[in-house]
């Protein structure tokens, strides 16, 4: 009885073994990977914009905002979605081209191709420009080489066609609504390189664009490495622009729209001064800008000013021209950051036997009496450690702790800049 | 299909023993396999978005946020084969996402939180838009210390499901060919168990019908070997003991009848008169001596049916078994000294022996003993009653004689009831099997020893009481 039944058990341990190695019953599960379906609308969307472009490139723009290739706004404020795709043909005479699909009933057609500039689709926005309730496309080309000039077109779609109403060659472009009229106008920064920089600031108003201020900023400089828009006081818009020079130094311009002119609010260069390119914007979150300076911090003047950066941040105030918000400092290998808490301007410093790659030492300036300290650990060193101290960042093979010996807690957060 | 029965029921068993095995193995196979393909795909994309992450860190822009061709440029690192690939902030926003669509809304599943919260998130559900089951795996990716974007990796597993619904069919399908194959092969052995169980139980119900020649046929092993072994001998046995009874009742009848022949026909004779006193008194002890002999008859199977049932009282007191035996030697005095048998009693012990029994039927035991010695020993030849102590707890008695013996064959069989070596010597042949028992009740033992020829001797065991009191010992007959 029981040598049947082993027999048995054999026999079907034999035939599992067969059925179950030879043929391909049993696969690599990589390979039963798929890509997930596409809901039916976007598939045939994809489908539909794929036998109209015949073989082109669908393409993405270089836009770190955005980098979706297809949108579907409602272009003509019909309450039927329009898909906006643009796509590239290499070897036609136009390179980049648009392509405005409309959404009828399950299906999508193809309503209107028009031409783009250049090569290169650098960003692509959809925003009601020209305030007639219809969003319009906005987009950024160039040929393909970051140093030459950009050029900018807007685009307007009516549910027919498609007009290009405005083409400016441009360095960064800005959509704000700078003259607080409540229509979005576009402001446009020009640099001739090692000459100067124009800030010009257009609205649409009957049928075209018209330049409603300007300003020529003397800049001798290679760029302005980051431009924002928003409010320079409560009131006041404006914009700030970093311009970057020599190796990297930096300054800033404070420029507000005040009386529908542009006033730059800090002409001299060293108030705004900076030897690493901080970057201004709404470092607090509060709505309202802040210029970023870096600051040796005190006792370090006599070491070289790569050494330790502190980044200040400042909004501009009518009565105090530049009133402080914030200090952080910033890991030059990009580890961590770490702001200082507000008293701690003025009062406290860095020890000047501080190495950033190793330990820093946060001390009063009156009494030299530590506050905090920022150390790197080894993993293994770090498992002694991590009782009194907080867990600041961690990489592949450092930890980063924080040891604090007032209320100071680690403050990273949010508050970095926001872009 | 099989009628039903200790067949089917075996059959029934390894079925459900078989199936019982296979039904957990499929399921503990179908879950290990299901673990593997979910594992496999959950770790391939884990391994590449680690290795693409740690990449990402040493070699493409880590500081370079603001650069036009980040998400991009994250999107081609991290891209993985026939999956979607989303990078979202640590809110769960899409920041970028290989479909080129522009993402709705923030993703809410179960491994976004975990891969914000700096763990590796795994989900799998149905996709709320396609239906379609897929798999996630989140991981976070660390910008200056903190997890700052999650790289999510979204894959189909309707093929893998239907692959692993093949895998489960197949195995399946195996399994009930394995499991039909074993119940063949139980018809087959439930086939070698219940054959032999079929014809013993048919030969069985003959026997049950009164017809005892039949025998079972057949070598079988084991179990069934003895079962119908026992059978067998069971029914020659019945065979034996009804011809034994039937031998008892022939030779029952017989001894009866005797008597009443000599009392019928001397009280016919009386009946006529005439005759002289000293005729007369000889025809009344005539008849008296043949009742006494009827009665002695019905009492011997009175005993017997008693002993037979149980219910054989015995009035236990100390005995002195030397009293026994010269009483029994005098009650058998006068038939011996008609044969000229001499009787001797052959003490080797000094003192006096003691035992633990009813007098009466120890000595109707060793009145019958002697009596039989008596019945089959030649005229002029000697009994000897034997003593001796055996140990310090048993006496032996022993009756020897030189009479006719008892063949070999017939030793077994003479304690049987009923058994009678020559019918025509009278009796019931119940004496030595009465004997026997009553001994036994006295918690001892007799044997026969015997040589044709020769002579026969009885021996006795009985437990010795152990005397502390002088004061316990009575008079037998009391």
């Amino acid at each position: 009885m029981m040598a049947g039944k082993r027999l048995t058990a054999r026999l079907a341990g034999c035939l599992l073994l067969i059925v179950l190695s030879g043929c391909s019953l049993i696969k690599d599960p990589k390979s039963l990977m798929e890509t997930p379906q596409l809901t039916s609308d976007k598939e045939s969307l994809i489908n539909v914009i794929n036998s109209e472009i015949k073989g082109a490139n669908i393409i993405r723009p270089r836009d770190v905002s955005d980098v979706s290739s297809i949108r579907t706004p409602d272009l003509n404020n019909d309450g039927v979605k329009e898909a906006i795709v643009f796509y590239e043909t290499p070897d036609a005479a136009v390179r980049i081209h648009g392509l405005i699909l409309e959404h009828h009933e399950d299906t999508w057609v193809p309503k209107v191709h028009f031409d783009g500039e250049g090569q290169v689709l650098e960003t692509f926005e959809i925003r009601d420009i020209t305030g007639d309730g219809r969003p319009d496309i906005i987009a950024g080309f160039t040929s393909g080489d970051e140093d030459l000039q950009k050029g900018l077109a807007v685009y307007t779609y009516d549910g027919n066609k498609v007009d290009k109403v405005l083409t400016l060659p441009y360095n960064h472009f800005l959509l704000d609504d700078l003259n607080n009229n409540n229509l979005l106008d576009i402001t446009v920064v020009n640099l001739k390189r090692d000459q100067n920089g124009t800030v010009t600031t257009y609205e649409f108003d009957n049928g075209s664009f018209k330049e409603i201020a300007t300003i020529q900023l003397d800049d001798p400089i290679k760029e302005y490495y980051n431009t924002v828009s928003g409010n320079i006081t409560p009131k006041i818009k404006g914009i700030i622009l970093d311009a970057a020079f020599g190796t990297h130094y930096a300054y800033s311009h404070v420029i507000a729209m005040i009386d529908g002119n542009l006033v730059d609010l800090l002409p001299s260069q060293d108030s705004t001064f900076k030897n690493f390119p901080v970057l201004s914007g709404d470092v607090d979150g509060d709505g309202i800008l802040e210029v970023g300076r870096s600051e040796k911090p005190r006792g370090w003047e006599s070491f070289s000013y790569d050494d330790i950066p502190l980044f200040s941040y400042y909004q501009w105030d009518e009565k105090e021209k530049m009133k402080f918000v914030m200090q952080q400092y910033m890991d030059l290998s990009g580890r961590f950051y770490f702001n200082l808490p507000k008293d701690w301007w003025g009062n406290v410093t860095i020890d000047t036997k501080s190495d950033p790659n190793e330990h820093l030492w946060f001390t009063k300036i009156d009494s030299g009496e530590k506050v905090a300290e920022i150390r790197f650990f080894s993993i293994s060193e770090w498992e002694r450690y991590k009782i009194d101290w907080q867990l600041l960042a961690r990489d592949n093979d450092k930890v980063i702790g924080f040891l604090s010996y007032t209320e100071a807690k680690i403050n990273k957060g949010e508050k970095e800049i926001k872009r | 299909m099989i009628k039903r029965g200790i067949g089917r029921q075996i059959v029934l068993h390894y079925f459900i023993v078989v199936f019982v095995t296979l039904f957990m193995v499929e399921v503990i196979f179908s879950l290990a396999i299901r673990m593997y393909y979910y594992d496999t795909i959950k770790n391939h994309m884990y391994v590449h978005s680690t290795w693409a992450s740690d990449y990402f860190q040493k070699f493409v822009r880590l500081n370079a946020e603001r650069d036009p061709d980040y998400f991009t440029e994250m999107l081609r690192t991290f891209e993985l084969d026939n999956t979607e690939l989303l990078i979202l902030n640590n809110k769960g926003e899409v920041q970028a996402s290989s479909s080129g669509f522009q993402a709705d809304k923030a993703i809410q599943t179960s491994d976004v939180p975990q891969a914000a919260a700096g763990n590796v998130g795994t989900w799998i559900g149905r996709q709320t838009s396609t239906g379609e089951t897929v798999m996630a795996v989140s991981t976070p990716l660390q910008v200056r210390g903190e997890t700052r974007y999650i790289v999510r990796y979204l894959t189909s597993l309707e093929s893998v499901n239907s692959k692993l619904m093949n895998l489960t069919l197949v195995s399946v399908g195996v399994a009930g060919a394995v499991l039909a194959l074993v119940t063949l092969f139980s018809i087959g052995l439930a086939n070698s168990i219940v054959k032999p169980i079929n014809n013993i139980r048919a030969v069985s119900a003959q026997m049950a019908k009164g017809k005892f020649d039949v025998r079972i046929k057949g070598n079988y092993k084991y179990e069934l070997g003895e079962l119908a072994a026992t059978l067998n001998y069971m029914a020659q046995e019945i065979v034996r003991s009804n011809q034994i009874k039937d031998d008892f009742i022939s030779s029952i009848s017989h001894e009866l009848r005797t008597p009443l022949t000599g009392i019928k026909g001397w009280s016919e004779t009386l009946k006529l008169g005439g005759f002289d006193p000293e005729e007369t008194e000889l025809g009344m002890g005539i008849i008296a001596k043949e009742t006494d002999r009827l009665i002695g008859l019905v009492e011997e199977m009175l005993d017997f049916s008693k002993l037979q049932q149980n219910e054989m009282k015995l009035v236990i007191t100390v005995v002195n078994l030397k009293e026994i035996l010269q009483e029994t030697m005098l009650n058998v005095w006068a038939k011996a000294e008609q044969k000229g048998i001499q009787i001797k009693l052959d003490d080797h012990i000094e003192r006096g022996i003691y035992v633990n029994g009813d007098g009466n039927r120890l000595k109707q035991v060793f009145l019958n003993l002697v009596d039989n010695a008596i019945k089959f020993s030649a005229e002029n030849s000697w009994i000897h009653f034997v003593i001796k102590q055996q140990s310090d707890t048993q006496v032996l008695v022993e009756v020897v004689d030189s009479g006719i013996g008892i063949s070999h064959e017939h030793l077994n069989k003479v304690k049987d009831r009923f058994f009678q070596v020559n019918h025509q010597g009278g009796g019931t042949g119940l004496g030595l099997a009465i004997s026997q028992q009553l001994v036994e009740l006295h918690h001892g033992q007799m044997d026969i020893h015997s040589e044709l020829g020769v002579g026969t001797t009885v021996s006795v065991m009985l437990p010795i009481h152990e005397i502390k009191d002088e004061g316990e010992v009575s008079s037998p007959d009391g």
